[in-house]
């Protein structure tokens, strides 16, 4: 059968929505009579409880915990319902957002030891706090008048007090920043040119399906001399902090694409800058943000030794620069260009043969997770971007220890009270650190 | 658009628009989220393409979705790095039914992972795709074929 037909199957199969809960038509019916929702169904008990949990916590910590001795931290590290070490860690470095690792004890647990190579020596690092730069709107209208696109910015529908976020939109274009965390801002533009199709790959099945393969348009991508020229011109026309040695580009069939870390003062924050150009060789797509770094004072850190605990007990969680992931996919370096020979189309295998999918185990079969010993082989010393529980962003000093099965974790080095962390994870999604109502204004 | 005509068009997206979120949220939030998008729908009933009802859903709650684990996490590394709002199921959610296309899964970035997921999960073709994550169909038609390429080399390098 045909390979396309076969992958799709595979993923329907594995849909982890099949037993999506059935929705009453009420949810509906309430949007369209403008009937507000529950407000104490079974999120709002948690939230409840999840409140008077803290007030407790507060309570107690106001008793045991004199002010005057004690500092107050700088800030409150976001909970993570995935969990610090999975998030911290290159295995998964893809997992910023996995929430079902809350739910899905995960096959693995790791176990990490400190090489002896690992130096034991304590020492300083500088933190720096976020701040935006400007006014989103401003922001917006200068971009508008670089990229070319009018209008005037609207605030979205999906926006809140918390997490404001403002958007152009145009036939062929859209412009939108969100203003919170690093102020991130994106630029969209597409044609409305129909892409050809390959005619080798393109395919029809018998289930009605038609398979278009786009056609690779290398004659109508700049070389990367010129594009490497078009970005610098427009970070320069933006004011975007870079050095033009740190711009990497990857130019392909159908397209290119360039990145570079977002610095302020000249600090790598660990944030990126995006370019992309479509097939045809025109400006596709261009993200980056709107944030300063504040510097917070110098405080102590704990030895590469040390710090290997706090992979496992997985709070200490930062995320390091995009440097040390690209080098740890083999990815293009600097003003690489991928050849059309490096290329290759897709093509359907004759044979049509296809590992069976793993035939699925007994759901009410209690699974321990199988442990895994890892050693940590080396470290290095970096800045770890982080964000508070109010969502603000935060660079703060931090290991990224390589251990000896090829990937990386990364964890704050700060020593203990600098910061203060979330809540171990549990396994209930309960809502600890965020702005609660009082239990009074959820009664109806 | 009047309140019944509402209800008649969109209780019947309910199903999709469930699955959707469940793919990606706890269960426990869905019918939060869904409630937060179809007030959403209702207050821009006026601008939802005719025809193209359920695409506008799935890119409205992408923004609710993205919005809804940037407070549960107060951070994203993939939302820092990308820039733009992606809703992408795990690859822990696939690992019940396939662990080794769970792994593969998980090889996959978050961008990659959602394009897989509107094409194989919620079954939408280049064009839909296109609208969802408001990019053109050439670029979608690119991202997907990027994405099932690498799905499949994980899956078996061997032969790939």
């Amino acid at each position: 059968m045909n390979e396309e037909f076969e992958l799709r199957k595979r993923i329907s199969d594995a849909d982890p929505g099949r037993d999506a809960p059935e929705l009453n038509q009420s949810v509906v019916a309430r949007a369209a009579l403008g009937n507000p929702r529950r407000q104490f169904g079974f999120r709002g008990l948690r939230v409840a409880v999840g409140s008077a949990s803290v007030a407790v916590t507060a309570i107690a910590l106001a008793i045991t915990l004199p002010a005057v001795m004690t500092p107050a931290p700088l800030f409150t590290v976001a909970s993570s319902s995935t969990g610090g070490e999975r998030l911290s860690s290159s295995a998964d470095s893809s997992a910023g957002m996995d929430e079902s690792s809350m739910f899905w004890p995960g096959w693995s647990s790791y176990e990490y030891t400190a090489g002896s190579a690992l130096s034991d020596e304590t020492g300083s690092g500088q933190v720096y706090q976020g701040k935006l730069v400007g006014d989103p709107l401003e922001i917006m209208k200068q971009l508008g008048v670089i990229f070319g696109i009018a209008g005037e910015p609207v605030r979205d529908e999906w926006s809140d007090e918390n997490y404001p976020s403002y958007s152009i939109t145009e036939a062929n274009a859209y412009l939108n920043i969100y203003w919170s965390g690093t102020g991130s801002w994106s630029f969209s533009n597409w044609t409305d040119n129909q892409y050809g199709c390959s005619e080798d790959v393109t395919k029809k099945i018998d289930e009605g399906f038609v398979y278009c393969e786009p056609k690779p348009t290398p004659e109508l991508i700049p070389p990367v001399q010129q594009l490497k020229a078009e970005a610098e011109k427009l970070l320069d026309q933006m004011g975007i902090d870079f050095q033009s040695s740190s711009i990497t580009i990857s130019r392909g069939d159908w397209g290119a694409y360039a990145w570079l870390p977002y610095l302020t003062d000249g600090i790598e924050t660990g944030l990126q800058t995006y370019l992309n150009w479509g097939m045809d060789g025109k400006l596709s797509y261009f993200s980056s943000h709107n944030v300063e770094l504040v510097a917070r004072g110098s405080f102590d850190t704990v030895s590469a030794v040390d710090a290997v605990s706090r992979v496992s007990e997985g709070r200490w969680y930062g995320s390091p620069p995009e440097s040390f992931y690209r080098a740890l996919d083999g990815g293009p370096t600097s003003d690489s260009s991928v050849s059309r020979a490096s290329s290759t189309p897709v093509e359907e295998t004759k044979d049509g043969s296809i590992d069976q999918p793993m035939p699925i185990e007994d759901p009410d079969q209690n699974y321990e997770p199988e442990i895994l010993k890892l050693t940590v082989e080396r470290s290095e010393v970096t800045m770890l971007s982080v964000w508070d529980s109010a969502g603000n962003y935060w660079l703060v000093p931090g290991y990224v220890l390589f251990n000896d099965q090829g990937w990386f974790d990364s964890v704050i080095s700060l020593e203990e009270g600098v910061i203060e962390l979330p809540e171990p994870m549990v396994m209930l999604p309960m809502d600890v650190i965020r702005e609660d109502p009082a239990v009074s204004e959820m009664v109806d | 658009m009047s309140p019944e005509e509402f209800n008649r068009v969109f209780r019947a997206q309910l199903p999709m628009i469930s699955a959707y979120l469940a793919r990606r949220v706890p269960f426990s939030d869905v019918e939060d989220l869904a409630s937060d998008l179809f007030e959403v729908a209702w207050s821009k009933k006026a601008q939802i393409p005719e025809g193209f009802e359920l695409p506008w859903l799935y890119k409205t709650a992408r923004y609710l979705v993205s919005n809804f684990h940037r407070k549960q996490s107060g951070r994203s590394n993939i939302l820092a790095r990308l820039a733009e709002p992606v809703a992408a199921p795990s690859a822990e959610s696939i690992a019940l039914a396939d662990i080794e296309l769970s792994d593969a899964f998980a090889g996959l970035n978050a961008a990659e992972r959602e394009i897989i997921s509107l094409w194989a999960l919620e079954g939408l073709s280049n064009a839909e795709i296109a609208k969802v994550i408001e990019v053109s169909e050439n670029a979608a038609a690119i991202k997907l074929t990027r994405a099932k390429q690498k799905l499949k080399n994980l899956l078996e390098p061997e032969k790939n």
